[in-house]
């Protein structure tokens, strides 16, 4: 009679040990693993933020989103990493900056065309300079 | 009719100003640490927005509360949700001046030692800081840096009971960006 519950508890103590180590270890979000809660123009994307960035904020804030535009440059992060700009078409010159996961050998050039898919970071305001979107772990839209 | 002469003089002045310029870099770095004996934690930010106005020393900082990145996915998301609230507050916000900006020669190869003095907004709570700073110049590079610490109590960041011993309440910020000129 003792043993069966012996082995529920031991088998229950395994199963909690693999579930905290899992959840513990669960892997980073990437953009690339998930399907885009939205579907935007990266012109459409900033003016919403300029318009009324809380429910900007509401709409896009941390879930994956599709956004598709022209190319303004190419730059890097802080630690190198590939950073695609979208042109927006604003007054304010503000940009939707992609920010990839690592260094890319990616060269779209200035003004062509792209889809990419990435996590809203949210809206940084322009007072001195131009406002920026941005998106982090993006990946190449397929 | 004179004082119109002396503002357009002043004007005129300010204009000719060599420090006349902004510098910026929306590729800054902004990291924090907390150190316990139970746990080191550390998160990197490597998308800060840094603008200084040279003229006038009014300094700019900011950086999306999503875009600090972690060691595991899971500290990012209880820091993201249960710490900051970054659908509430999105930002980490830094405005302030820069106290000797006359002292700075941004055209000028030299270490300038200053201070920013301004309001540091984080989970929207305010407060009133001064921050340490140096600004590098190196043939033409231009490099911000300063060290500062933030506690989680004074912006009202509860850190729940059964997790006090492994996050200090004190959070050492780093701040480092390489700025660059402004062409509008």
């Amino acid at each position: 009679m003792k043993k069966p519950i012996i082995l529920v508890s031991v088998l229950l103590a395994m199963v909690g040990i693999v579930a905290a180590l899992y959840i513990w270890n669960k892997p980073k979000r990437t953009a690339e693993a998930e399907k885009p809660a939205e579907i935007v123009t990266a012109t459409q994307l900033y003016s919403s933020y300029t318009t009324d960035e809380v429910a900007a904020n509401t709409r896009f804030l941390n879930k994956t989103i599709q956004v598709s535009g022209n190319v303004e440059s190419i730059s890097s992060d802080g630690k190198g990493a590939l950073v695609i700009n979208f042109a927006t078409e604003s007054e304010d010159g503000g940009i939707v900056s992609a920010t990839f996961p690592e260094p890319k050998d990616l060269k779209p050039e200035s003004g062509s065309p792209i889809i990419i898919k990435g996590i809203c970071a949210g809206y940084i305001p322009g007072e001195m300079l131009g406002g920026e979107v941005q998106l982090s772990q993006c990946a190449l839209a397929q | 009719m004179k004082s119109t002469i002396i503002i357009s003089l002043a004007a005129l002045l300010f204009s000719l100003n060599g420090n006349a310029q902004k510098y910026f870099t929306r590729s800054g770095y902004l990291g924090f640490f907390s150190k316990t004996s139970m746990e080191d934690i550390k998160a990197d930010n490597n998308k800060a927005t840094f603008v200084i106005d040279a003229a006038t020393g009014q300094i700019e900082i900011s950086a999306l509360q999503t875009a600090f990145e972690f060691e595991k996915a899971l500290m990012q998301e209880h820091y993201n949700e249960n710490y900051v609230e970054s659908e509430k507050y999105p930002k980490a916000t830094f405005k302030g001046k820069l106290e000797n900006i006359g002292a700075i020669q941004f055209t000028k190869d030299g270490v300038y030692q200053t201070k920013a003095v301004g309001e540091l907004s984080i989970h929207g709570v305010t407060r009133t800081i001064s921050i340490p700073a140096t600004i590098t110049v190196k043939g033409g590079v231009i490099t911000a840096e300063a060290k500062f610490t933030v506690s989680c109590k004074e912006h009202n960041i509860e850190i729940p009971s059964a997790v006090k011993d492994n996050i200090n309440d004190k959070i050492d910020v780093t701040a480092k960006a390489t700025l660059q000129e402004l062409k509008k």
